[in-house]
């Protein structure tokens, strides 16, 4: 739908895990399987949001793309080049490129290193700038995200949730990235504060022209923020549109549950959609069929057996769901 | 956007250009001078690092000298600190004692830190197999009663570490080797460095690997940090601090052990002069001369006190949060 090239495009991508001793030793580990065959792509300048409740790998798929947990197969194409098939050493260069934004901000900066040398810390391994540059593309950098250059000596505990937020971010930008992965950034703050790092998200997203993953179990943020919407289940994509579709017509059974259990006023309060029960199962051990089958209110008795494709049910408008092939699209 | 920010500058680069950067290292400097009880543990341990190093320079007599004209003298003009039940200046032998006092606990604060970060650092990096024999093993050790152990290997080890001197001596033709006084100094070391570093290991073990999970880490790979990088940026500030606290403890301690063994007789052996074989000789004169006992007595916790006080500034100037400015 944009003519845009793809900056990023996700093919079949498996990350699994080993987990847990299956009682005797002989009989091996049992297999956790995070990101179980995902696939998406984002063009240039547009923001993918990522949905799912929590455990449900949304922070694999992060952690997949940037190859700081290495997918067990699949792609993943980084302006063309597969990452998966690149050694460490080769990843560094493109590294430059590419960027996290990380969910807790407290654990995310080194609380022996100042602010400045977090911030610039990019430019130094990259060696893009000489020792004077630095300082002032870190005040740079700082102004940009709002925090006051004059803190660049500061330690990490001298900052509030929200200032240390901003100062990932600027960590994140200094060598100039085009593309952004934020992993949940905004769900350790404060509401107030959250509003306050959106916004600077959108602002610097316009200004450097930014391709984002967005990560979130934040729904309102994420139709803020994103162009297009995945929602993960389990550690599959159940679905994917662009924004506006997915939140007027949800296809999937799970994404109209999540939909509906977003707090609405009073006025536009409409009928209760399908409630779901009972527990996400576990990735250790999936269900065999819709890994959904198990907590879905329209569950048939092929959804227990059989795996459900990812289907185009409107131009750009994917899901995974049996009923969709039964029955019509609602509306 | 910039609401949390009250005194945002107009003219953002003024502002920054009047503060020095400052660096971890520069911080925990300026911590620790501005600690007064740190400072004065350093003062204390620096005057009785240097009494010890010129302790032939400073004792008024030598140490094993006997005076049988002065027989246990209280302190006096001629005599400090007295003089012990064979003549021997008190004072003297308290300046040589401090000599066997650093040098020990310097050599068993180095073996037993060294090892323990090698192992600790090794046992958490490599994981598997050598982390659990390594974790078993430092466990085995702490579950003896410390003092027990050491002197369990120094006895046990005395042979060996014998017969290796002897050879040593054979091949190389050195007095160094024959010198029993230095002999008893190596067995102590052992003994002690052997009880003392898995404290040291446990420390870095526990530290790296909780380090490792951090997600600061994982941004400094994502930023392109390779394992040098990252190991000398991060994991080494984060753990150095609370080694050299450990080490700076640990030398304490290995001159409470050191004194420990020599009281009970299987440590430094005479001729050479050790605080805690002072105070076991003295120990039948304890109502008659109690300065015989008090004098080394009084040193060695003036020693290990000092310390304290330093390892507890340095904990402090070696942690950003800690800093008061």
């Amino acid at each position: 739908m944009t003519t845009q090239p793809e900056v990023l495009a996700v093919h079949n991508l498996r990350t699994h895990f080993p987990g847990p001793a299956l009682g005797l030793p002989w009989q091996g580990r049992a297999t956790v399987r995070a990101v179980d065959d995902v696939s998406f792509s984002i063009a240039h300048g547009r923001t993918l949001g990522l949905v799912g409740e929590s455990g449900c790998g949304k922070s694999t798929v992060a952690r997949s793309v940037l190859q700081l947990v290495r997918p067990t197969s699949g792609q993943v194409l980084f302006n063309g080049v597969d990452l998966c098939g690149l050694k460490s050493k080769a990843l560094v260069p493109l590294r430059k490129q590419m960027q996290i934004i990380f969910q807790d901000p407290y654990a995310s900066l080194d609380p022996r290193a100042t602010i400045g040398f977090t911030i610039g810390e990019g430019l130094l391994i990259h060696k893009l700038v000489n020792e004077r540059d630095l300082r002032q593309r870190v005040a740079d950098l700082m102004v940009m995200v709002g925090l006051n250059p004059a803190f660049e000596n500061r330690y990490p505990h001298e900052f509030s949730g929200g200032q240390r937020q901003r100062v990932g971010i600027a960590r994140a930008l200094a060598t100039n990235p085009q593309f952004i992965i934020g992993d949940e950034p905004i769900s350790a703050l404060d509401v107030s504060i959250q509003a306050q790092i959106i916004n600077l998200l959108r602002d610097l997203r316009a200004r450097l022209n930014l391709t984002m993953l967005f990560i979130s179990h934040d729904l309102r943020a994420v139709r803020y923020l994103s162009d297009e919407v995945a929602v993960m289940y389990l550690g599959k994509i159940v679905e994917s549109a662009p924004t506006d579709l997915l939140f007027k017509h949800p296809a999937h059974p799970y994404t109209q549950a999540l939909l509906s259990s977003v707090p609405k006023p009073r006025w536009a309060a409409s009928e209760r959609a399908a409630e779901i029960k009972g527990e996400v199962p576990s990735p250790l051990n999936p269900p065999a069929g819709c890994s959904f089958s198990t907590r879905c209110p329209h569950v048939r008795p092929r959804c227990k057996q059989e795996q459900p494709a990812l289907v185009e049910v409107q131009p750009g408008h994917k899901a995974a769901c049996f009923l969709l092939n039964d029955v019509s699209h609602p509306e | 956007m910039s609401a949390e920010i009250d005194n945002q500058p107009a003219d953002s680069a003024t502002l920054w250009r009047t503060s020095k950067p400052r660096t971890f290292w520069g911080d925990a400097v300026y911590s620790f001078a501005h600690n007064f009880t740190g400072m004065l543990g350093l003062l204390i341990f620096v005057l009785l690092l240097l009494a010890a190093i010129f302790a032939n320079q400073i004792a008024p007599y030598d140490y094993l000298t006997q005076d049988w004209n002065n027989l246990l003298k209280p302190p006096n003009g001629a005599h400090l600190m007295g003089t012990d039940e064979l003549g021997r200046d008190v004072f003297s032998r308290v300046l040589m004692g401090a000599r066997t006092a650093f040098l020990v606990a310097l050599c068993i604060s180095t073996v037993s830190t060294t090892i323990g970060l090698f192992a600790g650092a090794l046992s958490a990096f490599l994981g598997g197999w050598v982390d659990r024999v390594v974790v078993w093993f430092m466990d085995a050790l702490l579950s003896f009663p410390s003092i027990w152990l050491a002197a369990f290997v120094s006895v046990v080890t005395r042979p060996t570490i014998d017969s290796l001197t002897n050879s040593l001596y054979a091949s190389t033709g050195w007095a160094l080797f024959q010198d029993r006084v230095i002999f008893s100094y190596l067995v102590v070391i052992f003994a002690i460095g052997f009880v003392a570093w898995p404290y040291m290991g446990r420390l870095v073990r526990s530290q790296v690997l909780s380090l490792r999970e951090k997600e600061f880490i994982e941004a400094a790979r994502a930023l392109g940090a390779g394992t040098r990088w990252v190991t000398m940026r991060h994991l080494v500030p984060n753990v150095l601090g609370s080694v050299i606290v450990t080490f700076t403890l640990s030398f304490g301690n290995a001159m409470l052990y050191e004194s420990s063994l020599s009281f009970l007789g299987i440590g430094i052996q005479p001729p050479g002069a050790s605080w805690g074989r002072m105070i076991f000789e003295a120990l039948s004169r304890l109502r008659a001369q109690p300065y015989l006992i008090i004098m080394p007595g009084l040193t060695l916790t003036l020693v290990v006190l000092s310390l304290q006080f330093v390892g507890d500034a340095l904990n402090d100037a070696l942690n950003p949060r800690s800093h008061s400015r």
